[in-house]
């Protein structure tokens, strides 16, 4: 308990310099946080990753609050998070202002032509990975039909839809057949 | 030894909350900056897993919304977003920065950080209560699959805006086959895309 706001930040600093892509910097933070610094427990990472993976929250930026402030109170949290965010946070504000001043050049928006085909690739990739980890069972693959058809044809609002789709969930999960729990003889 | 600590967490403390006061003052104190605060603290309370939600909330709010960016410039940083270190949601610091400058990049991505961050704050200590809750994960659970819905909605959005001719069809076809097929990282096939299209437009 206790390594310290530097130490903190050092920590994390590398960890958000290395991490491309959310899971990778979730195996970043075990590798070294866990196995070689031994700063927290197992069993604290797991109960972290739990709760940062419910509740709403980019699952590796809610992990690394939830590990800051274990080791260091608010402080330590702010000072987890500024850290792990600030090398994307740096290179994106210099992409930006590359890419403010320099659209207009004319190599600069041949590429930009590509990379507008790219995104769909990405986005596409997006999906099929989160469609690995979260359709386990028919209901979420109904969910995901539900919104894309109600977004695409009926242009639903968004903040709407959300509420909806957890509501699906949550009348899945009740409808659903329950073992019965003992009966209570007294 | 122990004095002198207690006394040092003190001072941090006031120093959090006298720069949290600050920030709150400035990140209010134009129209601008404000409409962008609460836009980005409307959406970093709905992002969940990978962070990919945020893009048809940024979509609706900042480009349809507000006209603050164009159709090409959400897509260039999504790219970026893809390329740079860490979670999606630093999509904020891009739109925050073509709307208001580095102030802007600043106060946006701390407000899509501070919803989750505070929700964090807040259970740390009670994430067994939390954890028990099986309604609470099920409603979570629809919310994370309806996210797949609207990323194919936004796809075939974009599909029919970008790609347009033969060119841009070969580079999202030969994207897509590296990004599933061969698992290539995002980063090298968008370095990849920059040196074919140079020689494609």
């Amino acid at each position: 308990m206790g390594i310290g706001l530097k130490n903190i930040f050092k920590s994390f600093f590398k960890i958000g310099f290395g991490a491309f892509g959310g899971m990778i910097a979730i195996a970043h933070i075990e590798e070294t946080l866990v196995k070689k610094k031994k700063i927290i427990s197992r069993n604290q990472f797991n109960e972290g990753l739990a709760l940062a993976q419910i509740m709403p929250g980019s699952t590796s930026t809610s992990l690394v609050v939830y590990i800051g402030y274990n080791l260091g109170g608010l402080a330590g949290a702010i000072i987890a998070i500024s850290a792990f965010i600030l090398p994307a946070f740096t290179l994106m504000i210099f992409l930006a202002i590359g890419y403010l001043h320099f659209q207009e050049v004319s190599f600069i928006s041949s590429i930009l032509k590509g990379l507008n085909a790219v995104v769909v690739a990405l986005i596409i990739d997006a999906l099929i990975n989160l469609s690995k980890s979260t359709i386990k069972r028919k209901r979420e693959a109904v969910i995901a039909l539900f919104t894309f058809f109600a977004l695409y044809f009926l242009k639903t609002d968004l903040f709407l839809l959300i509420f909806l789709a957890g509501m699906l969930g949550l009348i899945f999960y009740v409808l659903e057949e329950k073992p019965c729990p003992p009966a209570n003889k007294s | 030894m122990s004095t002198g600590k207690q006394k040092l967490r003190k001072k941090l403390k006031i120093i959090t909350a006298v720069i949290s006061l600050v920030l709150i003052i400035l990140g209010f104190s134009t129209p601008l900056l404000a409409k962008l605060n609460f836009t980005f603290l409307k959406i970093g309370a709905i992002v969940f897993g990978n962070g990919y939600t945020v893009i048809p909330f940024i979509q609706k709010e900042v480009v349809e919304g507000c006209n603050w960016l164009t159709p090409a410039q959400f897509a260039a940083a999504i790219v970026f977003a893809q390329v740079t270190p860490g979670p999606v949601i630093i999509l904020a610091t891009f739109v925050g920065f073509l709307v208001a400058g580095i102030p802007g990049a600043f106060f946006a991505t701390i407000s899509m950080l501070l919803p989750s961050a505070f929700l964090i704050i807040i259970l740390a200590k009670q994430h067994q209560r939390v954890k028990n809750l099986k309604p609470l994960q099920a409603f979570f659970g629809g919310v994370v699959a309806s996210v797949i819905g609207m990323l194919a909605a936004i796809a075939l959005n974009f599909s029919k805006t970008n790609l347009v001719d033969i060119k841009t069809g070969s580079i999202f076809g030969g994207s897509l086959i590296a990004l599933t097929c061969f698992d290539v990282e995002p980063i090298y096939v968008v370095l990849l895309s920059c040196i074919i299209s140079l020689f494609l437009f």
